[in-house]
């Protein structure tokens, strides 16, 4: 017997009254441990929540050295889809916190007429408009309107001012102050100049290809310098990230670290 | 299908670079003591802070967009230590979180700033409201905290964590105010724009490095050797593959050589 | 006394503002410049020219409003091609925004290549989770989404859908492109790619080409357009290959980046000579 059917004779696929039974039953569970696990004492909630640490990671370690047959399966896949929902739904969940830590900072802004409270108003009332629209009036021209004409536009508009932001930043920071700041700042121009029309036009006499002269080409040392040297560098960054990924991840799954999180006993 | 079975040597190579960091680690929690570089960026956090405590003015902390994982955890531990002695000399702290993910963020944010606070002995000290959900919109997010850094002059900005184009929304406006600014990112097309705006920016797996830095724990500290040593060995792997792949190249040509080479045979996926 | 020089005084608001003057001017005047096409781009072409026509073809869009701009004429070109080719086109997302944008952009261009909904092409629309969705598409595609995300009709279904035909995962489908502001190729190449015969092609923003040129190296992309510009290089093949009678507005767009970069060249020359002005001032006094 594999897995899988086993874990469907267990919990089979239940409808009406028997799902509604279960759901409450699964929310009583909740609760109940979520209580249990706070009278824990601080040592033994430590290592209950170690062994629910290494468990979920196991999952995914046990699941993708577990030798896969031909299509790409072995006995634990089935379940990668329903573990990556069961974290959607805790995530989902934690939305509520989010927006009850607005309404609190923003509502109490108003309350107390704060600095700039307008603006808290202004975000709770949309807030509400968006929600009720989008919930109970979603195919309506209102709620489209507001969607297509003011979201959208607010959000091209936020990425646009980086334009802006790009010019005065590099107007300020893009001095030749040292060697490596001549050279950075060397490459940047070479690069620009390669992938604009109006740089490409400055040295379009050349041959494209084929030719030595070709490799003088702005376009084409542009080219080369994004495969080549960008490559290279990006490559050794996404070796080191990698690897610091794997390390930070392996301290989590094993309760490696010390004083980190989860412990609140003062030092 | 991603599986180790797809290519065992690779899978042997993750489980070497896992004993190895786990070796160290153990090594370094016996007393094993270990060296870790200058990292500028990050000496720069003190000095930071203090300016904060004498303008008397708050302190910024981003957690980035991305998803829970990692880099988020690795980004509160950082400001974990950073709240620290925050906390020690009464600044007021502000810690927007934003992005898909941000309500779940704002909610382990709010227990690790929480803990943190009463580490240090000064629980009553802490804020609700300096931990806060913005929105699960990129740039409603950046509008809100550009707006934030304005109305309340913040007087240094920590950004760690995965960040896009909101970054340089951040840096400018932080910047704009005359903030102190110290970034790190795992996402290198940013890095660029943080070095642009910002005093000082950790790059690449320096920010894996950050929290070993600031707190000299055996255990970071140990881990942080161990990535070494598995840097090593992917390095000794590159060098190995240009040598032999260049040879192999020279007596089969280019087309052929990847298949001819050993190395790039067994480290190729099925 | 702390002098500095002029140049180091400007207020930004009045760069801001040459900023805006020139690519207003970009857009208005017509400024004729020759645009030469990348290797990357024309790999791209490539890639949607020899795809299999039999087979279909997934279109994944992870862009909203923001980066419209870029993504917008980068999903056109794409779609504009596989429309002339005859492709059949899959939609999904990981976008909320972008899974309407990009059906809005399709329902306009439809009538024009005689596609039609169910035959022709596919909305199996938005998903939060790639991960779990991409490994569930290497194993089973109508498993994964069930249905459509017009009216909900089953994938299974292939009596409205005979667009489905033929297609159980992802080894069936014949191309897959991204037109994306986020870096989820990662997903595609670790769950996907190499586990079916379709070429990957990608089309990011500007500022994400750097981290992308590995990839196209090590074979795991077939090519990519990045920002407008690659979108204008797009263009520019499809008015070679006669899909396009003329450039539209995404050609027009580079005379504005052109400009825009100019004046970033004068004001990093004026930055460092006012550097240099005010160093000398200090010594002076």
């Amino acid at each position: 017997m594999t897995l899988k059917s086993l874990l469907s004779k267990l919990f089979p696929p239940l409808h009406g009254p028997a799902l509604y039974a279960a759901l409450a039953g699964a929310a009583v569970l909740c609760v109940f441990l979520f209580f249990a696990l706070h009278a824990l004492p601080p040592r033994a909630r430590k290592v209950a929540i170690g062994a629910a640490t290494f468990l979920a990671g196991l999952f995914y370690a046990l699941e993708w050295f577990w030798p896969a047959d031909s299509a790409g399966n072995n006995p634990m896949t089935f379940a990668v889809p329903t573990v990556g929902n069961v974290a959607n739904v805790l995530t989902a969940f934690t939305l509520g916190l989010g927006v009850m830590s607005l309404i609190r900072i923003h509502g109490n802004n108003v309350i107390r007429q704060r600095a700039s409270w307008e603006n808290s108003l202004v975000l709770l009332l949309g807030m509400v408009t968006m929600a009720v629209s989008g919930l109970f009036f979603d195919k309506s021209m209102f709620f489209r309107s507001l969607f297509r004409d003011v979201l959208n536009s607010f959000d091209a508009a936020m990425f646009a001012t980086l334009a802006f932001y790009i010019i005065s930043a590099a107007y300020r920071a893009f001095r030749i102050k040292s060697v490596e700041a001549t050279l950075m700042m060397a490459a940047a121009l070479i690069v620009m100049l390669g992938m604009i029309p109006l740089g490409q036009f400055l040295t379009s006499s050349l041959p494209a290809n084929g030719s030595f002269t070709s490799i003088f080409r702005l376009d084409n040392i542009s080219n080369w310098m994004l495969t080549n040297l960008n490559g290279a560098a990006q490559r050794a960054i996404n070796f080191g990230l990698g690897i610091g990924a794997l390390a930070i991840a392996l301290r989590v799954w094993l309760s490696l670290e010390r004083g980190a999180f989860f412990e609140s006993t003062p030092e | 299908m991603d599986h180790a079975s797809n290519s065992w040597p690779v899978a042997l190579l993750v489980t070497l670079w896992s004993l190895v960091i786990v070796a160290t680690v153990k090594m370094a929690q016996r007393g094993r003591k270990f060296y870790i570089r200058r990292i500028p960026g990050l000496n720069a956090i003190d000095e930071a802070v203090g300016r904060a405590t004498e303008m008397g003015r708050p302190i910024l902390m981003v957690p980035g967009i991305g998803l829970i994982g990692v880099i988020v955890m690795q980004a509160l531990s950082i400001f974990s230590y950073i709240t620290k002695t925050a906390a020690q000399f009464g600044n007021r702290i502000l810690l927007p979180t934003g992005g898909d993910n941000g309500p779940a963020i704002y909610t382990i944010a709010d227990e690790v700033m929480r803990d943190t606070y009463a580490s240090v002995g000064r629980a009553e000290a802490y804020d609700p409201d300096s931990v806060r959900f913005i929105s699960d919109r990129q740039f409603a997010f950046a509008a809100g905290v550009a707006g934030l850094i304005h109305r309340e002059k913040v007087a240094a900005s920590f950004l760690f964590g995965e960040f896009y184009a909101e970054a340089l929304i951040f840096a400018e406006a932080g910047q704009a105010v005359g903030a102190i600014q110290i970034a790190g990112t795992t996402q290198t097309t940013q890095i660029p724009f943080l070095i642009a705006s910002c005093d000082y920016t950790i790059i690449g797996d320096e920010y894996y490095a950050a929290t070993a830095y600031i707190s000299r724990e055996p255990t970071l500290l140990g881990s942080l050797a161990g990535q070494d040593i598995a840097k090593a060995i992917i390095w000794l792997l590159v060098l190995m593959g240009t040598i032999g792949l260049t040879i192999t190249a020279m007596n089969y040509g280019a087309a052929e050589a990847t298949k001819a080479f050993f190395l790039s045979r067994w480290l190729t996926p099925k | 006394m702390n002098r500095t020089h002029w140049t180091q005084r400007i207020d930004p608001r009045w760069l801001y503002l040459i900023l805006l003057a020139l690519v207003i001017i970009g857009l208005l005047v017509p400024i004729p410049l020759p645009l030469i096409i990348g290797p990357q781009t024309r790999a791209l072409y490539d890639a949607v020219e020899h795809a299999p026509a039999d087979k279909l073809a997934i279109l994944c869009t992870n862009w909203s409003a923001s980066t419209q701009g870029e993504n917008r004429p980068q999903t056109e070109v794409i779609l504009r091609h596989l429309m002339r080719r005859k492709v059949r086109i899959a939609l999904m997302a990981w976008e909320q925004q972008s899974t309407n944008l990009a059906r809005e952009l399709v329902e306009e261009l439809a009538p024009e290549y005689g596609y039609v909904y169910g035959r022709d092409w596919i909305n199996w629309g938005y998903r939060a989770e790639a991960n779990g969705t991409l490994k569930g598409m290497v194993l089973d595609i109508r498993d994964t989404f069930k249905t459509e995300s017009h009216t909900r009709i089953a994938l299974t279904d292939l009596q409205r859908l005979p667009v489905m035909a033929g297609v159980r995962n992802t080894k069936d489908v014949g191309l897959i492109i991204e037109i994306s502001a986020a870096g989820t190729y990662k997903n595609w190449i670790q769950f996907v790619i190499g586990s079916t015969p379709a070429k990957f092609g990608y089309g990011p923003t500007s500022v994400m080409a750097p981290e992308l040129y590995n990839y196209i190296d090590a074979g795991q992309m077939a090519g990519m357009m990045f920002g407008i510009k690659g979108a204008a290089e797009y263009e520019h093949l499809l008015i070679e290959d006669g899909t396009l009678k003329k450039p539209g507005f995404t050609t027009k767009a580079i005379a504005p980046i052109s400009l825009a970069l100019v004046l970033l060249f004068v004001l990093i020359g004026l930055g460092n000579y006012g550097m240099i002005a005010t160093r000398k001032m200090e010594r002076d006094a």
